[in-house]
């Protein structure tokens, strides 16, 4: 309203609707305030007065409480029957692995392995080898040679898109009881940044459902972290990550321990200690399985090869056995570089 | 050593793995700051006179006008307040950075391989992140009970209508507020855990899902778009108001938290479904 003129003017003020419990013979006051929403101020001082006209009217409405209706139990019923529908179809959904079985000769048997990767890319090619129980065996070949891909399948993270792992005996895939006897460290350490290296290890204990000792200790003492392991890992150097997640591996003493290029960012004092754990790991009649490009560096640890380039394997065998074969060749490196030729695109820092 | 999959990753070993992260308490003080700041702002704000009564939103009869009549208002108003943003971002946080920020650690992949099977490794997180996010939302109305008690006193609940109702009946509209609110956040979480499965970044599921909340409130906005917003999951975030009457309207409720119960629901078995058979590469 503006412009108001000197004589008045008559409004009809619309109430909101407001709830009120008002007994008969009660007073029910309005309250009138006015502002100015528009900011059109006037220019002068002025003075208005409100004069009530007519009596308050109300409608009077037979309105029955809303409460009560039955199609207020549909959207709930329908909410439990998508619980239920959701339930089933997770566990219709759900991946079924194969039951097979092979005999448990091998501690790990790789048969026909292949992976290719969404974007068309074959990282693993026709894979086989066996590994029996207190071998230290080399996974061994340049970058891209399919090591990692190798690893991750065993360790039940990628499916293959053919073939088919078993360890024990028992067929690998993703949640496998058979990965129960596996310790892994596979590209680079995975901590909670925030807790302490013996609170890292501690809750990772607890969430792997075991029930026998743990062997702290001993596995403490390999990592050489001392008082460190009482500080967050947020502080830890490249090293100290490193030797934790292989102390991590190694927590509960597993069958088989698998570990991709654990050297990598040590110094050659750590590398040698490295090489020392690993045969002694061994030694108990345990198994590890260690990847690395530095063939030289594993041609000291290792007791068999499994020789890799572009996916596919190339050679496998005991580490003497594949040295003598080819009496003309001093190192693995040499081997390596024969038996693929001139073929060695990726991983030229090795000749 | 024996392996039972049912005792890998108890809820009270992720439950604390997750409590101990800065990201929860962060979230929670967030939370807390909310109804803290509000009344501070009012009591010793500029236009907080002295004298007379202090009031949030210039006196309106509406429900931020009212807030600062007592505890049971300043409750409500402090529920209206994070409805669409604050508990939207915090339950976003706590169930879209869920599985992402194990991915980011790496700590995934080594779960996963000592093996704590997929399905039960996601279902464990579900059950912590919804109880960290339960917490979020019962945390707005016990806190904005207690300051609103120190800073304004106790004194029967208004609403906007003129319906009064005495402090033990605010109380049970107040739970069943904050109870509605509490399942209709299910959409949100859903999503965001979804996302969570789906991206190795954990801010960007909880972008992600915030974003599509703030988007869909947009869509909602647009009264153009007609019966299609009733099918938005946000339309119903501010249902619980019908809890402010005196015989309250369960229609919209019922429809809201069962909609948005039935969208998280599905985005909860999308994640398990997807996960399952994902190359986990993190």
């Amino acid at each position: 309203m503006t412009n108001i003129p000197a004589e008045g003017r008559d409004i009809t003020v619309t109430l909101p609707a407001v709830i009120l419990d008002a007994a008969i013979g009660d007073t029910v006051a309005i309250g009138i305030s006015s502002t100015d929403q528009g900011y059109e101020l006037p220019k002068s001082p002025a003075f208005y007065s409100v004069t009530a006209l007519s009596p308050l009217e109300y409608p009077v409405i037979n309105a029955l409480p809303a409460a009560g209706s039955s199609a207020n139990w549909l959207w709930p019923i329908l909410a439990l029957l998508t619980l239920v529908g959701a339930i089933v179809l997770v566990y219709i959904r759900r991946p079924r692995p194969s039951a097979q079985e092979r005999d448990e000769d091998f501690l790990v048997q790789v048969e026909n392995l292949s992976k290719t990767y969404k974007d068309g890319y074959r990282a693993v090619d026709d894979l086989s080898f066996t590994v029996s129980r207190g071998q230290v065996v080399g996974l061994l070949g340049p970058n891209g040679a399919g090591k990692t891909t190798t690893l991750r399948m065993l360790m039940g993270l990628i499916f293959p898109t053919e073939g088919s792992i078993y360890m024990d005996g028992k067929a690998v895939y993703p949640g496998s009881p058979a990965l129960a006897n596996l310790g892994s460290f596979v590209e680079g350490p995975g901590f909670l940044p925030h807790l302490t290296g013996r609170e890292n290890l501690d809750l990772y204990w607890k969430s792997i459902g075991r029930t026998s000792d743990k062997y702290l200790d001993e596995v403490i003492s390999i990592t050489k972290l001392g008082t460190a392991l009482d500080k967050k890992v947020r502080s830890y150097s490249q090293g100290m990550r490193q030797r934790l997640a292989i102390a991590q591996a190694m927590l509960g003493m597993p069958d088989l321990l698998v570990l991709d290029e654990p050297t990598n960012g040590l110094d050659p004092q750590q590398i040698a200690e490295m090489r020392q754990v690993l045969k002694d790991y061994a030694k108990t009649g345990r198994t590890v399985i260690v990847s690395s490009h530095l063939l030289a560096e594993v041609q000291q640890t290792c007791s068999h090869v499994v020789l890799m380039h572009r996916g596919k394997l190339i050679a496998f065998g005991p580490m003497k056995k594949i040295l003598t074969k080819n009496r003309q060749a001093r190192s693995l490196e040499e081997i390596f570089l024969e038996l693929i030729g001139d073929d060695l695109v990726i991983g030229k820092e090795l000749s | 050593m024996t392996y039972q999959a049912n005792q890998t990753l108890p809820y009270r070993v992720e439950l604390y793995r997750q409590l101990k992260r800065k990201r929860t308490a962060f979230a929670y003080g967030f939370v807390l700051s909310l109804p803290i700041l509000v009344a501070i702002a009012v009591k010793f704000g500029p236009s907080g006179n002295s004298g007379g009564p202090t009031r949030l939103g210039s006196g309106t009869t509406d429900l931020i006008g009212l807030a600062t009549l007592g505890a049971a208002n300043f409750t409500t108003t402090m529920l209206y307040f994070s409805t669409p943003f604050l508990l939207v971002t915090v339950i976003a946080l706590f169930n879209g950075d869920t599985v992402a920020s194990e991915a980011s650690w790496s700590t995934l992949r080594y779960l996963l391989a000592s093996p704590v099977p997929r399905t039960r490794l996601l279902l464990q997180k579900i059950k912590v992140s919804l109880t960290l996010s339960l917490i979020a939302v019962l945390l707005v109305p016990l806190s904005a009970w207690i300051v609103g008690a120190i800073a304004f006193g106790f004194k029967p609940l208004q609403t906007p209508l003129g319906a009064t109702f005495d402090n033990a009946t605010a109380l049970s509209r107040i739970a069943i507020m904050t109870g509605y609110l509490a399942i209709s956040l299910l959409f949100v979480a859903g999503l965001a855990f979804y996302l969570s499965v789906r991206t190795d970044a954990p801010l960007g599921a909880v972008g992600v899902a915030v974003g599509i909340s703030i988007l869909l409130n947009i869509l909602d906005a647009i009264t153009a778009l007609g019966v299609v917003r009733e099918w938005l999951p946000v339309h119903y975030a501010f249902s619980w108001f019908d809890a402010l009457s005196i015989t309250i309207d369960w229609s919209q409720m019922a429809r809201g938290a069962s909609y948005c119960a039935m969208a998280g629901i599905l985005f909860y078995a999308l994640a398990i479904m997807k996960f399952a058979k994902k190359d986990v590469t993190s």
